[in-house]
């Protein structure tokens, strides 16, 4: 029986990883809903409405993308569309090689959308030094590791590991405190930050109506990364237009509050565009790419409402498995409940076929998602879908189960036999005796008691 | 409803459907509420004793309880595992043993019902949610028993309950009808713990698919609960409460586990 | 065909799905005064500080301040440090959002994007009538220009969930009403 593989991941990972990951997602998941009952008198109503406007997006797509390119335009806003990652890899290399023919460094803001089209190690490849500025996605870079989390990319680690991590690259003396270690890369990314020509971002929202690209972030470094290199260039998946600007102030509180419980997020950057003539800073040239990468399939598809996704974390600092077996365990730049529809969605299931069954269904990444995405039908869609495409072993024979479910006279002989388990030899059940002991019968039997009433 | 058949199955199932054999008990005086019970296939392999207090308490309750004896299982195990062939078979028989009589239908564990209310929708498209109460949502929404009326001479001793919210059970809309039942339970005292609603890790098949991380949650559930000072932990699902006793017995903790209608039933005088 | 074709061609045809209107927009209720005790109140909880004119004239007169237009507006002399180098960024902004105290920032003439940004404190004065509730009553006010809008100082919580102020922005904000 092969292991599935966020079952094998957790089974290597070190207690103290564990312990991380639980603490951090505890705490979140209690600011999360301290905030949004501060925010919203009606939280459900909120994300009903959320959701809803996401469906309208999804629907529109044809509309409201072509209106956003235009009006971006008319901003000075320069639009390239890119249908897959090489795609993708390929336009934003050939604007870099035009701001910066014989390289430099490039300072980037945290993007999932970069992630997941592998952007770094293309660009670096070709010669350019590509620096993290967020700071989590920093230390993820330094140690070549990758990120764990979608907002919190090292909630896997502790101030130890990072404090050794700054004192090997030379940062300054070794310290644990945080601010301190705060401040140490502050002082090494501000010299990044005046050098590089180019920043690269991704896009939290961007406005149809007024060709306006929206960033959040708490840092500033997302502001630095698009304001001072000469040419800023955002990537943004193609899910992420929303109709008017009257329709952010809902998204913005959602998530804030989702993602990190606060009322808001600390910067919203809403970029109408390069520097103008009467300006004394800000970049020369704004780009935006228009990321599908697999997109307008899943949006055709079963999985669509995953399209709705804000990625704000909600859902995997919930998630009981996530907290077991950490976000890397998904073997994907999308962890959690989100990386378990996400993934194979936009991979397509041969890909992560046993993704899905990481879950015990208990339906908290769609109590707590701000737009309601039912993500435990969608894990159940994956599986049917694997399950019918052959792609995954069953470890119970379902057939045999049939054939005893659909009679009751089959059914009651193979309660019978029950007796005999614990002598048999199942994946299934050594599976469960690993760590726990076999339910025994207890008590009288129903059906006996049943038939013994008068 | 329309029920779509499959292949190779179809004859025995129509078949079983045929023969559906009851067992009626004896109703006198005014017309009782009459509710199939749905037995689940934990309590029929296992936990009779669960399945023996549901039927006490609904009777006390002031109902005719009818009971299907070729009912088998509601098809949630090869629903959750991807392979909706069999769930459909094991659905099919479930309606046609005891949905199809469109009596009350009611079973101790919120799980069951989230499976018929919400999973056999997605197995049937054009069905519309069936009609299913978990023990506890009908005494309080339906019967609108809001204090367990107790009729017990003796009172049983006095114990401390950690009680356990099933995931399925918020699924399904419970608003915490199975605790404010133990609360009017002047022997039970209801202790908060942690992490409250946090799973229990069982999951059917990702239990013994993902083991480790499956008794990793169970195991950080049990320690919130044995931090509360509790004596045993009350549930609304045998799946859950199964879960954790495995656990409690390989590390040999000291709490044991009941369903809620086993304290329900305590409380009925013989 | 090129991408643009190709994904516009993937997506297919628009759906006619209508959208639920937005709620209506409230009423002002409150008056300005109350609006500056909750945004008082609101930057205060997040690590931010509220002052008057005398604060101003004793940070003027700090080395290394950034402050191309607000102190000539209010008939004072101009300080220019660089961006890079300046601890101090004064700016004056476009509107105060009472529920969330986030100040809102449109940028232009005499405004650089980064001098609410580089240095370690940030001023924001703020025209004592430029103040609105909520979030969406500021929305209907925005300019077609770049606009930013802060709400407290710059933060991170990355390592080990620990609040951390002013990581990459000013740690200390500091708003002036006037
Ligand atoms: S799926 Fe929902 S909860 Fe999860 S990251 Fe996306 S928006 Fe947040």
């Amino acid at each position: 029986m092969k292991i599935p593989s966020v079952e094998k991941f957790s089974r290597d990972l070190a207690t103290e990883t564990v312990e991380s990951v639980r603490s951090a997602s505890v705490a979140k998941v209690d600011a999360r809903s301290n905030a949004l009952k501060i925010a919203f008198d009606d939280l459900e109503g909120a994300r009903t409405q959320a959701a809803q406007i996401k469906d309208y997006v999804l629907d529109n797509l044809p509309n409201l993308l072509p209106q956003l390119e235009l009006k971006c335009r008319l901003n000075g806003i320069e639009v390239h569309w890119a249908k897959n990652a090489s795609s993708a890899r390929k336009t934003i290399l050939e604007i870099c090689k035009a701001a910066a023919p014989e390289g430099g460094s490039i300072v980037k803001a945290k993007s999932m959308a970069t992630e997941e089209i592998h952007l770094n190690k293309h660009l670096i490849k070709n010669g350019y030094e590509v620096v993290e500025t967020d700071l989590g996605e920093y230390v993820v870079q330094i140690d070549d590791d990758t990120p764990s989390h979608i907002v919190t990319p090292i909630i896997h680690k502790n101030r130890k590991q990072v404090a050794k991590s700054f004192e090997r690259e030379g940062l300054g003396p070794y310290t644990e405190v945080p601010s301190e270690l705060a401040m140490q890369a502050r002082h090494h990314l501000r010299e990044k930050f005046r050098e590089a020509k180019i920043g690269i971002s991704g896009v939290n929202f961007a406005v149809a109506e007024s060709g306006r690209i929206v960033l959040v972030e708490n840092e500033g470094n997302n502001r630095l990364s698009t304001t001072a290199p000469d040419v800023h260039i955002a990537v943004m998946g193609l899910e992420k237009v929303l109709p008017s600007e009257t329709d952010l102030p809902l998204f913005l509180r959602l998530l804030a509050g989702s993602a990190t419980g606060q009322q808001m997020t600390t910067y919203i950057h809403m970029i109408s565009g390069p520097r103008r003539k009467d300006e004394m800073d800000g970049p020369k040239e704004v780009h935006l790419v228009i990321l599908d990468n697999g997109r307008s399939k899943v949006l055709n598809g079963p999985y669509k409402e995953i399209l709705r996704c804000i990625r704000c974390g909600a859902c995997l600092n919930v998630c009981p498995v996530y907290r077991q077996a950490s976000g890397h365990a998904y073997n994907n730049v999308y962890s959690g409940p989100l990386g378990a529809v996400l993934g194979p969605a936009l991979e397509g299931v041969e890909k992560l076929p046993d993704l899905a069954k990481a879950s015990t269904l208990c339906g908290s990444c769609e109590e707590v998602c701000p737009v309601k995405i039912p993500i435990p039908r969608m894990l159940l869609q994956l599986r049917e879908e694997a399950n019918r495409k052959g792609l995954v072993k069953e470890m119970i024979p379902w057939s045999m189960f049939s054939v005893g479910s659909t009679s009751g006279f089959r059914w009651r002989l193979g309660l019978k036999m029950l007796p005999l388990a614990p002598i048999a030899k199942h994946p299934a059940k050594s599976g469960w005796e690993e760590f726990k002991d076999l339910p025994t019968k207890e008590g009288r039997d129903f059906r006996k008691w049943w038939n013994g009433r008068s | 409803m329309r029920i779509r058949t499959y292949a190779r199955y179809d004859a025995e199932v129509s078949r079983s459907a045929s023969n559906i054999s009851q067992t009626e008990p004896m109703t006198t005086g005014a017309p009782k509420p009459k509710v199939r019970l749905m037995l689940t296939c934990l309590c029929d392999a296992f936990f009779g004793e669960v399945g023996i207090a549901t039927v006490r308490v609904l009777e006390h309750a002031g109902c005719t309880v009818v009971f299907d004896k070729d009912q088998t299982c509601c098809g949630q195990p090869p629903f959750n595992s991807g392979d909706w062939t069999a769930a459909r078979l094991a659905a099919g028989h479930l309606m046609r043993t005891t949905l199809i009589h469109k009596d009350t239908v009611v079973t101790p564990s919120a799980s069951c019902a989230a499976m018929v209310r919400e999973g056999y929708p997605m197995l049937y498209t054009d069905m519309a949610h069936p009609e299913i109460f978990e023990l506890g949502e009908y005494l309080v929404q339906h019967l609108k028993i809001e204090t367990w009326p107790i009729t017990a001479k003796k009172m049983p001793a006095k114990t401390k309950v950690a009680f356990h919210s099933s995931c399925h059970g918020r699924g399904i809309g419970l608003k915490g009808e199975q605790r404010q039942l133990l609360a009017s339970l002047p022997w039970v005292e209801l202790v908060p713990f942690d992490q409250g609603e946090q799973c229990c890790g069982f999951g059917g098949a990702f239990s013994a698919n993902h083991p480790s991380i499956s008794a990793g949650i169970g195991m950080e559930k049990l320690k919130n609960i044995l931090e509360s000072g509790a004596d045993e932990i009350v549930g609304g699902d045998m799946g859950c409460l199964m879960q954790l006793n495995g656990l409690i017995k390989r590390n040999k903790l000291k709490i044991k586990t009941r369903h809620f209608s086993q304290l329900l039933a305590e409380g009925i005088g013989e | 065909m090129g991408d643009r074709e190709a994904i516009l061609t993937n997506l297919g045809k628009a759906g006619k799905k209508s959208r639920l209107p937005l709620p209506p927009a409230p009423m002002p209720a409150l008056t300005y005064d109350a609006l500056w005790e909750i945004f008082a109140t609101k930057l205060e909880a997040l690590g931010g500080r509220i002052g008057n004119l005398q604060d101003l004239e004793v940070i003027l007169s700090r080395p290394h301040v950034l402050d191309v237009e607000s102190a000539t507006r209010l008939g004072r002399k101009s300080g220019g440090a660089d961006v890079w180098a300046a601890e101090v960024g004064v700016t004056t902004v476009d509107l105060a959002i009472a529920e969330t105290a986030t100040l809102m920032l449109s940028t232009g003439p005499g405004r650089p994007r980064l001098a609410s940004l580089t240095p370690t404190l940030h001023v924001a004065l703020v025209p004592k009538e430029r103040i609105v509730a909520t979030m969406s009553e500021a929305f209907t006010q925005l300019t077609d220009r770049t606009t930013v809008l802060i709400t407290g100082p710059s933060r991170t919580a990355d390592i080990e969930g620990i609040l951390v102020r002013g990581v990459h922005g000013p740690g200390d904000v500091l708003v002036i009403p006037v």
